[in-house]
């Protein structure tokens, strides 16, 4: 019998290409790991605590519901609400909590409570409690390392507290909160209030002999909404400091910012200086940096130089401040304030021995010989290594009026 | 006895060549064992490959239009010269195994993880097994495709990753000790470049036989930078996490991320180096179905083509365990396994017909059993 009406031969090349064709519609959507949106969930945000009992780990994660976010049916996670439901954000996610012995085991654990397949590749953000970061954050690190899942730029941090807490809580104004804490943490780092810190460079990090990682830091603020209800939201500012995958300090507003300003990550920002009886806020427009290093007889030198351009934003005193000489008084001002968050933070990483800048593979880079010596006793090394400072920072502008609009009566 | 009709010309030859040399080497980036000197190893890997490939070339040069089974039918004689062709033809056999299991590996433990390995297996098979009982020049007309789009395609993804660079990654150049250094070339030589000698299976087909070298060495060059540029691109992307992963282009390419549009394009890169894989296990089984017709004074080489399929499949289930043996193998016994073939089976074979005075140059076969030097007054 013949499936086609034609010749003999033609019906059996026909019959074989729609074999072919067949078999390779059912094998290549996706084989044994075929996964069709509605069996799956997907999970935003993991948060990840120590339990009381020792050696188990919690782990708290915002799972969506697609049918919150759309009108109806699955609609892909990670979009912010289009019609369905306005008013409260959390319902678009789910929390669900579990315990286990590793983090694989954790996220294992969550079927009962998911009903579906967990999926992991539209997670945003891993946040580690500082207490379990304190004991060691690799044990977290590598499930997320191993497993093909998770995305790369999956944002990481650390929160002051638990990290649960912060799972629990609305953060930007994302329907998602761990989607609007993956974007928190960009917008942070633009203005260098907290390094921008993905798995791809918690990894090189990790990986590297001497450089240490950083981590942004998180907690919770309450927020009086229109109503004058209060809210408790999630807040990204500062920066926890890691010697090896221990967590041993952290970094203030200023310093993260110094943070920034040695590894050339500044794009924006505000610089506020102290004038003529007020303070004026200087906006960074562009900031250069390079790290020379330099071995001077037997004594570690890193030599910094910093361009930075900044326009005056706003000032709060009637002087006028376009004159030359003024404009040198602020430059001088501006210089010294960005000195001071540098030494700043290079002093804290020293105290708490922890090469957070790469100044050892910048030596290494450079005196490939002498690092041989060197690596060993970094640790020592590094809180002895003396700064060089050179600072040229220029106020290129001072927006759209020349003079304060206000006139002395 | 004319087992192949069809010819290819030298720009096909060139991008069968690349296709077949980035088949491996995508997956299984030589040179690594250099670190961040990585491209520089690869760079002394192409000069060291070329001078293997020139030992080939000058047998192929010597016997044009016979594949290396014929020739040493016609240099050693019928009864040592099939040996001899039954060990190359088994290096052909083993290498589509490896490159089977590789790719099985990759996608398995990468992509499709409850997929049983060899469900990715039959698939990959099949298509190498229709396309070998095609013939050389449709394996070669693929080839040219495939190659064209997978390389713009790879210029496009090194693109994309230009955002995330630090060259600072590749400094201090030049600072792994020799012997390491030399060792990681020798890898690069072996594993894919000189890999290349299984194409004396296929120089007989080609249009022009002048075209051999050239082409040939042009192949080598251009998979070498090639190559580079992947070991530079990887390192200055993943910078000191790059030794830790089993396969540091994927994790490269899954950091693109371009104003959260352009990124999971992993896959698509993957199915690229699917594609070169695809090639060069054609050729592979094309190259082992062929010379076994030629062995056994077949007819015709196509109703080997499924036999050999399925045993090279069961083999590459077999060979490793788990992918960290495989590349394990790959840098530490590899370089060492496949000189007798790369080098010393045609150095020999060169040798012992030169002492014999034994060339073609016109293509005439032989007649069985020995023969009495002949001088050609032809160069």
């Amino acid at each position: 019998m013949r499936l086609f009406p034609t010749t003999e031969k033609k019906n059996k090349k026909l019959c074989l290409l729609l074999m072919s064709l067949l078999i390779i519609v059912v094998l290549f959507s996706g084989c044994w790991d075929w996964m069709e949106l509605n069996d799956i969930t997907i999970i935003s945000g993991i948060g990840l605590d120590e339990t009381e009992e020792q050696g188990k780990i919690r782990l708290t994660v915002q799972v969506i519901r697609p049918d919150a976010l759309s009108g109806g049916g699955g609609d892909t996670g990670g979009t912010k609400g289009g019609g369905g439901l306005g008013g409260d954000e959390t319902q678009a996610v789910r929390l669900l909590t579990t315990t286990g012995e590793t983090v694989f085991q954790a996220i294992r654990n969550l079927g009962t409570q998911a009903s579906h397949r967990l999926f992991l590749s539209h997670t945003h953000v891993v946040v580690i409690s500082r207490e379990a970061a304190e004991k060691g954050i690799y044990r977290f690190i590598d499930f997320f390392a191993r497993d093909t899942e998770p995305r790369p730029n999956i944002r990481v941090l650390i929160a002051e507290r638990e990290a649960g807490e912060i799972m629990r809580h609305a953060s930007g104004v994302e329907s998602i909160p761990a989607l609007g804490l993956y974007r928190a943490v960009q917008t942070a780092a633009l203005n260098a209030l907290a390094p921008d810190i993905t798995l791809q460079d918690a990894k090189i990090r990790l990986a590297s002999e001497t450089t240490e990682l950083v981590a942004p830091l998180t907690k919770l603020y309450v927020e009086e909404g229109i109503d004058g209800e209060k809210k408790t939201r999630v807040d990204v500012a500062g920066t926890a400091v890691f010697r090896g995958d221990k967590m041993v300090g952290t970094l203030n507003k200023k310093e993260t910012r110094g943070l920034h300003w040695i590894l050339d990550k500044v794009k924006t920002g505000i610089i506020v200086i102290e004038h003529a009886g007020g303070k004026q806020s200087l906006e960074i427009v562009k900031a250069e940096s390079k790290i020379t290093p330099e071995i001077r007889d037997n004594e570690l030198v890193v030599k910094i130089k910093l361009d930075v351009n900044t326009i005056l934003g706003d000032q709060q005193c009637v002087k006028i401040l376009t004159e030359p000489d003024e404009i040198a008084l602020l430059e001088e001002k501006q210089t010294a304030e960005i000195r001071t968050e540098i030494t700043g933070a290079i002093k804290k990483a020293q105290e708490l021995k922890a090469d957070i800048f790469g100044f050892g593979d910048e030596f290494h880079r450079k005196y490939p010989e002498q690092w041989k010596k060197l690596e060993q006793h970094w640790v020592e090394l590094f809180p002895g290594i003396k700064i060089e400072l050179e600072i040229k920072s220029d106020i290129k502008g001072t927006g759209a009026i020349r003079e304060p609009v206000y006139r002395l009566r | 006895m004319a087992l192949e009709k069809g010819r290819i010309n030298s720009t096909g030859l060139i991008m069968l060549i690349f296709g077949f040399a980035v088949g491996s080497s995508a997956l299984a980036p030589s040179g690594r064992i250099a670190g961040a000197d990585a491209w520089i190893a690869i760079l002394i890997g192409i000069a060291e490959a070329l001078l293997i490939a020139a030992v080939f070339l000058l047998l192929t040069k010597r016997f044009p239009g016979k594949t290396l089974v014929e020739i040493s039918d016609i240099v050693y004689g019928p009864y040592l010269g099939k040996i001899i062709s039954v060990i190359f033809l088994w290096y052909l056999f083993h290498l589509g195994s490896l490159v089977l299991g590789n790719y099985t590996g990759y996608f398995s433990s990468l992509f499709l993880v409850r997929t049983p390995p060899i469900v990715l297996l039959a698939s990959i098979i099949l298509i190498c097994v229709s396309a070998a009982k095609k013939g050389i020049e449709v394996i070669t007309r693929c080839g040219v495709i495939i190659v064209s789009v997978g390389l713009f395609f790879y210029l496009l993804t090194t693109f994309f990753l230009s955002k995330y660079f630090e060259i600072k990654y590749l400094q201090p150049v030049l600072t792994t000790p020799a012997p390491q250094l030399l060792w990681a070339a020798h890898g690069a030589a072996t594993f894919p470049l000189a890999e290349t000698v299984a194409f004396l299976m296929v120089f007989p087909f080609l249009n022009n036989k002048r075209d051999t070298v050239p082409a040939t060495f042009t192949g080598i060059i251009f998979t070498g930078l090639v190559m580079t540029g992947v070991a530079v691109r990887n390192t200055v992307v993943l910078g000191p996490s790059e030794k830790a992963y089993i396969y540091p282009s994927f994790h490269a390419i899954t950091t693109i991320n371009i104003a959260e549009i352009i990124n999971r394009v992993e896959i698509v890169a993957s199915l690229f180096i699917l594609c070169m894989g695809f090639l060069k296990t054609a050729v592979l089984l094309y190259g082992v179905s062929l010379g076994t017709a030629q062995l056994c004074s077949l007819r015709s080489y196509r109703p080997l083509v499924v036999p050999v399929a399925v045993l090279m499949s069961i083999l590459a289930l077999y060979n490793f365990p788990n992918p960290v043996e495989f590349v394990r193998f790959v840098n530490n016994a590899y370089p060492v396994y496949a000189l007798p073939f790369q080098l010393v089976i045609p150095l020999l074979t060169l040798i012992i017909a030169v002492i014999r005075k034994t060339e073609q140059r016109d293509g005439n076969s032989e007649p069985k059993g020995r023969r009495p030097p002949t001088e050609s007054k032809r160069r």
